[in-house]
């Protein structure tokens, strides 16, 4: 078993943002490879914090962001008609004229979801954190 | 990628999946096993990242290039999340074939004097 990483929160406030990143794949994907993603990425992220280093670590960020980048292009690209099905269920793996692609439906639902927290986090700010400093 | 019979269908492969393959060809690995070897191989030239290494596993999943496997190392070591990969035969093949036209450019390469003689690569 692998020796515990001597930087445990840092390394799961990386991987808690890498699972948010990978909500960028296609959903076949994520299903598909999602965990292990998170496994390796977060096996990875213990043996570059351990190593020490900022350069490294600034390394590794870039790294990740072009791997991240890269890896979305090729998966959009490459997606075919499996990824689109109709919210219905009317349609399974085949072209469905008029129907949700599901890829662009993670996509809007993610940033929904950042917009909702974001809304939250700004009245959070204006009416707890703001009045302190005002008062 | 559709399934081949013929190895030369597939080529030329790109570095990431050559590199995985070769990789693959000593025995079952997971992903970050496959990411350390890479970069053992590459001498750290060839860096994969988890998107890349399981965007490749994906489409080789697919044409048929390598297998899951069953295997599991020692309770004590393993980790269950993880999942094991092995080179199927089509992948064999077709990564004997691609060292062979790699060798084959590296030969004519060496014969107009761009590698010296005596270069490991």
């Amino acid at each position: 078993m692998r020796m515990r990483s001597r930087h445990p929160r840092l390394a799961a406030a990386a991987c808690r943002v890498y699972g948010l990143i990978i909500w960028l794949y296609p959903s076949a994907f994520r299903r598909a490879f999602g965990r292990e993603l998170t496994v390796t990425f977060r096996t990875r992220v213990e043996d570059v914090l351990d190593a020490g280093g900022i350069r490294d670590g600034l390394a590794f960020v870039a790294h990740i962001a072009f791997d991240t980048l890269s890896t979305y292009g090729t998966l959009m690209t490459s997606r075919d008609a499996q990824d689109a099905g109709s919210l219905l269920g009317l349609s399974e793996g085949e072209v469905a004229h008029g129907c949700l692609d599901r890829a662009t439906l993670d996509m809007q639902l993610m940033f929904a979801s950042a917009g909702v927290a974001l809304a939250f986090a700004g009245w959070f700010a204006f009416l707890v954190i703001l009045p302190q400093y005002v008062g | 990628m559709a399934r081949s019979k013929d190895p030369d269908e597939l080529l030329p492969l790109t570095p990431s999946v050559f590199h995985i393959l070769v990789a693959l060809s000593q025995g079952e690995r997971h992903g970050y096993g496959i990411m350390r070897q890479v970069a053992e191989d590459t001498g750290g030239a060839l860096q994969l990242g988890p998107g890349t290494l399981y965007g490749c596993l994906q489409r080789m999943l697919a044409a048929g290039l390598v297998q899951e496997s069953d295997w599991r190392p020692d309770p004590q070591l393993d980790d269950e999340r993880r999942r094991y990969y092995r080179i199927s035969q089509v992948g064999a093949r077709v990564v004997r074939a691609e060292a062979k036209r790699l060798a084959m450019a590296v030969a004519a390469a060496r014969a107009r004097r761009l590698l010296p003689k005596d270069s490991g690569g």
